[in-house]
């Protein structure tokens, strides 16, 4: 029995700590190895933009864009500012004749508005300085309109006179429409247009005097006040009537109605003068951005065509370049009789790449037409200028190789 | 199952975010492969060790030592002895234990039965465990399989309540099940390499052990004739 007891006695197995540790070291690499690996894989790929373009960009002519639109823009912030101006004077200045000067710009925006839609084409075309041309000549009916409203004031003015108070304010009205001239004349420097319109507008508000401090804001009373002239003359009349017993006094009223009709008219003359000083000096305005935009053109004209010639240099070189290197491909045929000349319609990719040819004239020589098209896809990728706009020229191009260099 | 769109798809995220099944699928091939990996090793030194003493108690044995010598320094160290050594140990102690006029013929049958008894143990201990890693590589790769076919029912399960179903909804499923099949072949093909390495080993152990064990018996055999 003492056999089998130590027969039966397991031996010690040799390493079983080392197996063990050994076992846990080659899990720890497998698990480093999947959390890596994965981890790895885990990076999102970089993405890649691709435009598609159906043309190639043009740089030259987004310049002329940049500059025309802000012209327009002043246009219409001006009115902004005219209008903001009115509404100060309204409230710090009872004056109605001064209210009136400045709202004609309130109408004019409306009308700028509706006149804007002709200078807006100019914004989208941009290039088209028609539109430009167009606006210059509507400042010539303004001369039409401009002399009018001096004489309806005048009416209004006598009628006014017969009373004191309105005198007062007629008095006044001359003083604003000396003031009115600088206001338009900003307007003008940014767009001839709306002058036209201040004028119609002055000689609707100037009709009524009073209901003008409405009026500035609110056009449709204008219409209503005539009515309230009337009543003022039936008063005048009966005023009249009373006080013809006093003839002295009433020769003496018209001496002084006749001194301030003289005077008004003075006026008057002084703000036509003035009108069509502002006339010219818009014309000339005008015709000095008509000069600008002229020179402008040429300015670009002028640069374009130089470009051009550089372009045309960079083409011949970048030619010559391609000649030279689908010429250094070539595995020439030998013994060939003459000059043959073949042509090749190349097609290429913008990195430069051969993306095909086309045979358009051969030369006679099968050998040395497929000669020239082996070295034109060895030679890939060719020698592209590096601006987008001179390679529209290389899109498609005319290959033609003659055999022997001397040509 | 995650479904969020933006996934995580670290590899213990993907573990940790699997379904029940699949992770215990996966702690048993982890157990597995360990236990694999660990008997692997195991077999490995002891197989390598059991060559070496072979061929050494070989060297010694034929280079003509006592026998008796031999009997005693095995028996003394019988920790430190090899398989062979130990199968010589209990065959040359059955043989001294019939010396006094016994049959020769009944004498060399207890000793070789003794010897066979002897061999017979050292290799089921050199055979221990590569049962184990044959079961490993054989059914690791099944267990690993469930878990990712568990896997990829569920991410579909869940695909068909989405009304858009893309492949990012899908993809981390897929990817957190798969991984027990990465895990089942990590664990199956090296104890599959390793099963068939150390039974080739021990096939070749048993064959010199066999021959020996011959050529003992032949050896007491002509001893026993000689007394």
């Amino acid at each position: 029995m003492n056999v089998t007891a130590w027969r039966d006695a397991s031996y010690p197995e040799p390493g079983l700590f080392r197996a063990a540790v050994l076992a846990l070291l080659v899990h720890i690499i497998f698990f480093a190895f999947m959390v890596f690996g994965l981890s790895w894989k885990n990076n999102p790929p970089e993405r890649m933009v691709v435009d598609l373009w159906s043309d190639l960009p043009q740089p030259i002519k987004p310049a002329p864009v940049r500059e025309t639109p802000p012209r327009p823009e002043p246009v219409q912030q001006t009115p902004a500012k005219v209008k903001s101006e009115p509404v100060k004077e309204t409230l710090s200045k009872p004056k109605s004749v001064k209210a009136d000067v400045p709202s004609p710009p309130q109408k004019s925006v409306t009308e700028i508005k509706e006149k804007t839609v002709k200078p807006q084409p100019a914004k989208e075309v941009t290039k088209q300085p028609e539109p430009v041309k167009e606006t210059p000549p509507k400042p010539e009916p303004v001369k039409a309109d401009v002399p009018s409203p001096p004489q309806k004031p005048a009416i209004e003015i006598k009628e006014k006179t017969v009373k004191p108070q309105p005198a007062k304010e007629a008095t006044k009205q001359p003083e604003p429409v000396k003031e009115t001239p600088p206001k338009p004349e900003s307007v003008k420097a940014d767009a001839p247009s709306p002058p036209q319109k201040p004028a119609t507008e002055i000689k609707e508000k100037t009709v009524k005097p009073q209901p003008t401090k409405e009026a500035t804001k609110q056009p449709e009373p204008v219409k209503e006040a005539p009515p309230k002239p009337e009543p003022i003359k039936e008063k005048i009349a009966k005023l009249e009537a009373a006080k013809e017993t006093t003839k002295k006094t009433d020769l003496e009223k018209e001496k002084q109605l006749k001194e301030q009709q003289q005077a008004e008219e003075i006026k008057q003359q002084q703000r036509r003068e003035q009108e069509k000083e502002k006339q010219l000096k818009e014309q000339q305005q005008a015709e000095e951005i008509k000069q600008q935009q002229r020179r402008e053109q040429e300015a670009i004209a002028q640069k374009a065509a130089a470009e051009k010639t550089k372009q045309m240099d960079e083409i011949a070189k970048y030619k010559a370049m391609i000649q030279a290197k689908i010429r250094s491909r070539i595995v020439m045929p030998p013994n060939l009789p003459g000059n043959p000349v073949v042509e090749y319609r190349v097609t290429l990719l913008p990195g430069g790449e051969v993306l095909n040819v086309v045979l358009r004239r051969t030369s006679g020589y099968p050998a040395f037409d497929e000669a020239v098209e082996r070295a034109i896809f060895l030679s890939t990728p060719l020698p592209i200028p590096p601006d987008s706009t001179l390679f529209r020229e290389f899109r498609d191009f005319n290959l033609t190789v003659h055999y022997r260099e001397s040509f | 199952m995650n479904t969020t769109v933006t996934q995580d798809l670290s590899f213990f995220h993907l573990v940790s975010s699997a379904s029940l099944p699949v992770q215990l699928v996966m702690l048993l091939l982890l157990i597995a492969s360990l236990l694999s990996w660990w008997f692997i090793f195991r077999k490995m030194f002891a197989i390598r060790l059991a060559i070496k003493q072979s061929d050494e108690f070989e060297n010694t044995f034929w280079r003509g030592v006592d026998l008796n010598a031999l009997y005693h320094r095995a028996a003394g160290a019988r920790d430190m002895a090899g398989s062979m050594e130990r199968i010589f140990e209990a065959g040359f102690r059955e043989f001294t234990k019939h010396q006094a006029g016994m049959d020769i013929g009944a004498m060399m049958d207890s000793t070789r039965g003794a010897m066979r008894a002897a061999y017979q143990r050292e290799m089921d201990r050199l055979e221990s465990h590569l049962s184990f890693l044959a079961t490993v590589g054989s059914v690791s790769p099944y267990v690993g399989l469930f878990g990712t076919v568990w896997g990829i029912m569920n991410s579909f399960r869940e695909l068909s309540n989405l009304t858009q179903a893309t492949i990012a909804n899908v993809a981390p499923g897929i990817a957190e099940a798969l991984i027990a099949t990465a895990m089942g072949l990590f664990a199956a093909i090296p104890a599959v390499i390793a099963y068939n390495r150390y039974a080739s080993d021990t096939s070749q152990l048993a064959t010199r052990y066999e021959s020996f064990m011959e050529e003992l018996s032949n050896v007491l055999q002509r001893r026993a004739a000689k007394l």
